[in-house]
């Protein structure tokens, strides 16, 4: 087996918030091989973003990792010093974001932009009218019409969609080993989205990029993505090869996600919603943090925190799940009522 | 009040950016010569990709923006010329929701106090003011969140308040930009419950401009499709996804990720982008992007005309064709 390009094991990251800590992080582990693309996928809060952004180290003031091990590309990431680092960002790891208008430079142009990411992670001097031609031709194949006058707009003189597409272009050209999408067609329509979507295909398809897609739209990870993990309050509470995964969903939540996807397909009078909300993450409950809204939930559920269990060819982290768990001994097995 | 349409738009255009003497480009037609009717009571879903001038669209037919052409007409009122005194009842009887609900209320203002404000502007007699905790209660809120400040809101939490705010008027009309923009699913399904259920309860009307058309056979009755300014498709929600008579109709329903990882797409269903408005593509707006036209669609403007049924009209010379190619 080859080594994977991303390899989290034990991640805890903190925020401070005012004088409280959060904590957003709670003993991830995750994996991606390279050429694979995972998805991982939950509702806001969940940490997803939070977990994107360690990977680089690009985690906002206040957040903290405070424990665990990141391995991108055989380099240890939080063991690597500033110059290190900045050279596993780009060829050996790239990321994009929901809005790209925040990562790009919006006093230079987009063309003079995406050169200069190449060039300064180039390791043979390629000629400037070289870079150039790259540069316009990677905005050519990410779809933006008329790339050469694209090249020389500046970032606000682009549409959201573009703007993207230049994020994108600009993995193009870097080729890294591991890309990770923080949520990249949130903020886009449909027919955008499905072109981005092709795209990140393609990069991968052609250069065997290994993708990390962070989103909360399981319609997009079903197009995308080859294995799942779904989170929920910091932790990472089920993954599975993607046709298992919307086949046989393990974990409560994760049922509870698919049942609330709605599709015009559908008819009723009221469209599936998840009741309650996600707990604090400054005072998580003791138990499975999914408990309060778990349909499913026993008292059990409540005492200790399940660990992560075979499940479906997955792992799941569910008493459900376990064998060995109280949660099927028949004195217990009388259903607590939700309140809702 | 007669029994007519609740709101009537004829022939309304609404440019920006009109040529002066610094810009001599010519004006963004945001939207170009659009009819379009609500009934009381009809619940309407506007859909298109963004800059096809849906927003534009409800802003003009609340008044927010300018027309520079044609006429509007919201329950019995003309919209454009009106006194000061004849909009404020307007806006009595039409409320809008905004995009984004911490832009929308005030950050110095008690939840109680935004939602009483409209009562006051209004000089609502007391006897027909709903109190604080009826409002709340009708938005699934509890009375604790009365004295907290909209930052300590909640996305959907917020766009409750707005909910509450804009139906605090008993309005015919409410008009929603965008309502869910931003939530998690589950939250936003509970914001479309909501609204829906408010909407029966109450007897009103309401258009919201939304680009999931996953959640629409649900909040809608009826759907317009714009492209370009322009309403290119409108009629009965499920007939109208389940067979598109307007190509562009076709293609954003194919776009629609399935969740439903045996179900995947290697086709793109639209390839491009929405042209400029400042210069609109010749004949059929959607001439460029369309994968079946015709050199006819280059030069004549298609017209929105009945089709398959007399509440369903599309404006594509091809409709006909389009929908013979789907199975039925």
């Amino acid at each position: 087996m080859t080594s994977p390009v991303l390899d989290i094991a034990g991640l805890e990251a903190t925020y401070r918030v005012g004088g409280t800590e959060r904590r957003a992080l709670h003993g991830v582990d995750l994996q991606v091989a390279p050429r694979e693309i995972v998805g991982v996928v939950g509702e806001s809060g969940c940490g997803k973003s939070t977990l994107a952004s360690a990977i680089l180290r690009l985690l906002p003031p206040g957040g903290r990792i405070t424990r665990g091990r990141i391995t991108v590309d055989n380099q240890p990431v939080l063991e690597l010093d500033t110059e290190q680092m900045r050279r596993i960002r780009g060829p050996g790891a790239a990321m994009i974001f929901q809005d790209p208008f925040t990562s790009l430079n919006p006093a230079f142009t987009v063309g003079y932009q995406l050169g200069l990411a190449c060039s300064s992670h180039a390791s043979d001097g390629a000629s400037t009218s070289q870079l150039q031609a790259d540069v316009v031709g990677a905005l050519h194949r990410v779809g933006i019409p008329d790339p050469e006058r694209a090249a020389q707009a500046h970032p606000h003189q682009l549409s959201g969609g573009q703007r993207q597409r230049v994020m994108i272009a600009m993995a193009l050209l870097l080729r890294p080993r591991l890309l990770i999408a923080d949520e990249p067609t949130s903020a886009l329509d449909v027919t955008l989205e499905a072109q981005i979507l092709r795209l990140l295909r393609e990069l991968r398809d052609e250069h065997g990029t290994a993708i990390l897609f962070v989103s909360h739209d399981l319609g997009s990870v079903a197009q995308l993505c080859d294995r799942v993990t779904i989170m929920y309050a910091g932790r990472v509470v089920e993954s599975n090869g993607v046709g298992s995964l919307y086949a046989t969903p393990a974990h409560p939540y994760t049922r509870a996600l698919l049942a609330a996807a709605p599709t015009w397909r559908r008819d009723g009078d009221e469209l599936a919603t998840i009741p309650g909300r996600p707990p604090s993450l400054t005072a998580p409950p003791p138990g499975c943090a999914f408990a309060p809204r778990c349909r499913d939930a026993r008292q059990v559920c409540e005492a200790g925190e399940p660990s992560l269990v075979p499940a479906a060819g997955g792992t799941a982290r569910c008493l459900i799940h376990d064998p060995a768990s109280a949660y099927h001994r028949s004195s217990e097995a009388s259903a607590r009522e939700v309140p809702r | 009040m007669t029994g007519g349409p609740l709101v009537t738009m004829d022939a309304v255009s609404t440019h920006f950016n009109a040529p002066s003497m610094f810009d001599r480009r010519p004006p963004v037609r945001a939207v170009e010569a659009v009819d379009f009717v609500v009934e009381p009571g009809e619940r309407v879903a506007l859909v298109g990709e963004s800059g096809s001038g849906k927003t534009t669209l409800v802003r003009t037919m609340l008044g927010l923006t300018h027309a520079s052409a044609g006429t509007v007409h919201v329950a019995g009122v003309n919209v454009h010329e009106s006194s000061r005194r004849t909009r404020r009842r307007l806006r009595r009887s039409a409320q809008m929701i905004y995009q984004d609900p911490h832009a929308s209320l005030s950050p110095r203002h008690r939840v109680r106090a935004l939602l009483t404000e409209p009562h006051r502007i209004h000089r609502i007699p007391a006897e027909q003011q709903w109190s604080v905790e009826e409002l709340l209660d009708m938005v699934e809120l509890t009375d604790e969140q009365a004295d907290k400040f909209p930052h300590e809101l909640s996305g959907g939490q917020a766009r409750r308040v707005s909910i509450a705010r804009a139906l605090s008027l008993r309005p015919k009309l409410l008009v929603a930009d965008e309502p869910t923009a931003g939530l998690d699913v589950s939250a936003a399904s509970a914001i479309l419950n909501l609204i829906k259920r408010l909407s029966q309860q109450m007897d009103m009307a309401y258009v919201m401009v939304t680009h999931n058309l996953n959640t629409v056979t649900f909040a809608a009755d009826r759907i317009a499709v714009m492209y370009l300014g322009t309403i290119v498709e409108n009629g009965p929600v499920r007939d109208v996804l389940e067979r598109p008579a307007h190509p562009y109709t076709q293609a954003l329903v194919d776009a629609l990720p399935e969740p439903d990882p045996t179900q995947r797409r290697d086709d793109l269903p639209l390839p491009g982008e929405v042209p400029s408005a400042r210069r609109p593509p010749s004949g059929c707006r959607f001439h460029p992007r369309c994968p079946i036209a015709v050199d006819r669609c280059t030069d004549e403007v298609p017209l929105l005309t009945p089709i398959v049924s007399a509440d369903r009209h599309a404006a594509c010379h091809l409709s006909e064709h389009v929908l013979e190619e789907q199975p039925t």
